[in-house]
């Protein structure tokens, strides 16, 4: 089977308004700044990124409570922004907080 | 025995007859009661003679003739004769229909024991007329004798009413009644109210489908009395017997809704013209932005053209258009920051503001954007309109609605997108970025409950709200004065409509919808949303000159071989099978190549844009000409040739001077 499987940590960064699907289910959009140590041809590597995320059902209503800046941890999968768009956004419904780390 | 020959409400081209001892000549014209089959049906006698085609002992006898209300009259039925002829629809419907629904029962008619009465406003002095309006009265007046046809072009807010009602008076005082049409089933009450304040001693009644049966009947027997003399109605008030009738008014004359888009296709505008002629009168034309057709008919010299070029308060002047053309990225917004500016700029200054888009519900499309997939009716081919506040999808062809869709059917994503602005998505816009603003959004939806556009409209007047949020059901010919700014939105599709008259159509309802601006002591403003800022349509806008409008449409159609310098008509055809159809158009083809003579031009069947509706799947035949006695000679013979060649399960109509291809 195909795998689609992301679990990425970092902050809150720039985030929507809660708002609702027309057929009325909790979505929240923010950006994700993610920041970690890596290992590649035996060095240590320094990585950053920025990444959409498309939050949907409970878990958005519990973002959005959370401020700016919070460290959390996504479980999710990844995909394309829409039909014509090679942007890619990490869709979830699982997070962490990643508290006094 | 005298035999009658009755017109029933049967899809047949042809009288029925019946015995009866006591029927006279006097009797055309009456209601009668005759047996049908295993059934008791209304019918009208069309004539009483001593002959019939069919066996005198084949015939059966009437059940009852009534003569409990008057005939009617010999002009009224020459009248619905030539709507039979000309629009191809069957005499029996056409005359069963002119009758108020509470004649056409089985059951005979009681009269209503109490009339309300409508309690008369404060009579109102008439203002002032200025020299192009008392021009205007006095040379529709001059020709109170004779059948003239006059095209009233009149700014808005250059009181084209005070010229209707000044002819009015003239005719009534003369022991006349006036026929006055109006397009809107709305616009009655304040047009009543505002007829009633100038013409106070005047027995005036309104007719329209909005009237209980027996109301209906009362009025309409008040007006064949002769009791009434000033009747004010939508389009079905033109069959309306009035046997003094002097004068007929044609309020909006551009108006689409004057055509019936059902059974007897008719259009009540072209209908009084002809109306006047059988009875030598005059008719007034009256509106702001003229159909094409008319206008045409003005240049040519067969109306003759009263123009009123000034607003009738000498201090109102016409507001300054302005053309926005948003940012890419405000496009999915739907308002761009300058008319969000304007919208803010006339908050502070405690003014009203209007916001016109002309599509109700939340958004017009519910679309997936991983798959493409668009959430469509089941029976129509037509997407599913967004209803936010109902929390539900609904089609606005036939009526179909489902709740709104939890995930993609098709790929089963549930971040679901609505694509576009309706009127509610508009509000919830501006209730966001205005959130002490008093926001009333006012379309077919909010006007549903009863009594809802009285409430709406006092609210208005009384200053009760901030932007209006709506769509023409709110122009359409209404005057709120505290309004100085409009934001027209959405006006962009009808640059692309397959449709010859989307242009025609677009230009007459954005000049309506500018005319809402500044009609009192406040000057307006309005701002047009467009992508397309340089069109000629927008600077014929900008100028407000319909004339140069007109000029540019008028040599595209002349060009193109559009109507007015071709005569139309299309068979319409529709069936639950779509083989079907398919067949009937295919004889329907045959027929026409075998009858047609040089000069009509016969096309192929092809789809409507509204391929299916309500689960019937449709197919359409234009012919024309440039001659409409030719195409009338042929669409005669092709009517007979269709009924001789009926195909079951199909529907299929001839819909002369089509509006919509």
């Amino acid at each position: 089977m195909s795998r689609n499987e992301l679990v990425l940590s970092g902050v809150i960064a720039t985030r929507e308004k809660l708002r609702h699907t027309p057929a009325g289910i909790p979505a929240l959009n923010f950006l994700l700044s993610h920041e970690s140590q890596q290992q590649e041809a035996g060095q240590a590597f320094t990585t950053q990124l920025d990444i959409p995320v498309w939050v949907l059902g409970e878990a958005a209503v519990q973002l959005d409570r959370l401020a700016p800046g919070t460290k959390i941890t996504l479980k999710g999968f990844l995909v394309r922004k829409s039909r014509n768009s090679s942007q890619l956004v990490l869709r979830t419904e699982q997070f962490k907080l990643l508290d006094g780390e | 025995m005298p035999i009658v020959h009755v017109a029933l409400d049967l899809p047949l081209n042809r009288l029925f007859d019946y015995l009866s001892e006591d029927a006279a000549t006097q009797d055309v014209g009456r209601r009668v009661l005759v047996p049908f089959g295993r059934e008791q049906k209304v019918g009208v006698i069309m004539a009483v003679s001593q002959q019939s085609d069919i066996a005198v002992e084949r015939l059966k006898g009437v059940t009852q003739i009534w003569r409990d209300v008057d005939p009617l009259s010999a002009p009224l039925l020459t009248l619905l004769r030539f709507a039979s002829e000309y629009y191809h629809h069957p005499l029996g419907p056409v005359i069963l229909n002119a009758l108020p629904p509470g004649l056409r029962r089985t059951k005979g008619w009681v009269p209503l024991k109490r009339r309300r009465t409508v309690a008369s406003p404060k009579p109102r002095a008439c203002p002032p007329l200025n020299d192009e309006q008392l021009t205007a009265a006095a040379a529709i007046h001059a020709q109170r004798h004779h059948f003239y046809a006059f095209l009233l072009k009149g700014i808005t807010g250059s009181g084209k009413t005070e010229v209707y009602l000044e002819a009015i008076s003239a005719a009534v005082r003369e022991g006349g009644q006036v026929l006055v049409l109006v397009p809107e089933i709305n616009l009655t009450p304040a047009l009543e109210h505002r007829f009633r304040e100038r013409l106070p001693d005047i027995h005036l009644v309104s007719l329209h489908s909005h009237l209980t049966e027996k109301e209906r009947v009362a009025r309409w027997l008040e007006a064949q009395s002769g009791e009434a003399a000033v009747i004010l109605g939508t389009r079905l008030a033109v069959f309306c017997p009035i046997p003094r009738l002097r004068l007929i008014v044609v309020d909006e004359e551009h108006d689409p809704s004057y055509k019936q888009q059902e059974g007897l296709r008719y259009s009540a505008r072209n209908l009084s013209i002809v109306r006047a002629q059988l009875e030598k009168i005059p008719v007034v034309l009256g509106s702001a932005t003229p159909s094409l057709e008319s206008w045409f008919n003005a240049r040519s010299n067969r109306y003759h053209l009263l123009t009123l070029s000034r607003r009738a308060q000498t201090n109102a002047t016409l507001p300054a258009i302005q053309l926005v053309e948003p940012p890419r990225e405000v496009v999915a917004q739907g308002l761009s920051p300058a008319a969000l500016g304007a919208l803010g700029e006339r908050l502070m200054r405690g003014e009203q503001s209007l916001v016109f888009i002309n599509r109700r519900g939340y958004s017009p499309a519910l679309v997936c954007n991983q798959c493409g997939w668009v959430c469509s009716c089941d029976r129509c081919s037509a997407r599913l309109v967004v209803h936010l506040r109902a929390r539900e999808m609904r089609c606005h062809h036939c009526g179909h609605h489902r709740p709104i869709p939890h995930h993609c059917p098709t790929c089963g994503n549930a971040q679901l997108f609505t694509a576009g602005e309706g009127t509610q998505k508009i509000e919830a816009r501006l209730r966001e970025h205005f959130p002490d603003a008093r926001i009333l959004r006012v379309d077919s939806d909010s006007l549903a409950r009863v009594n809802a556009w009285a409430e709406t409209a006092a609210a208005i007047s009384a200053g009760e709200v901030d932007i209006l949020v709506g769509t023409q059901v709110l122009v359409k010919g209404h005057d709120f004065p505290r309004i100085t700014l409009v934001v027209a939105l959405n006006v962009d599709g009808a640059l692309y409509s397959n449709d010859f008259r989307g242009s025609e159509r677009l230009f007459a309802q954005l000049v309506q919808v500018a005319g809402r601006a500044g009609r009192a002591e406040h000057p307006g403003e309005v701002v047009i949303q467009t992508a397309f800022p340089g069109h000629p349509l927008f600077t014929a806008i900008r100028h407000h000159d319909y004339e140069q409008f007109a000029a540019l449409e008028l040599d595209t159609r002349r060009m193109a071989g559009f109507p007015p310098f071709i005569h139309q008509a299309i068979l319409r055809a529709s069936s639950i099978s779509e083989k079907a159809v398919i067949r009937f158009m295919e004889n329907a083809l045959g027929s026409a190549h075998h009858l047609v003579q040089e000069g009509v031009l016969v096309f192929d069947p092809v789809p409507p844009a509204m391929a299916r509706l309500a689960g019937k799947t449709r197919l359409q035949l234009l012919v024309q000409c440039a001659q409409r006695s030719e195409l009338q000679s042929f669409l005669s013979a092709w009517q007979n040739a269709l009924f001789e060649t009926p195909e079951s399960r199909v529907n299929w109509v001839l819909d002369v001077d089509p509006l919509e291809l």
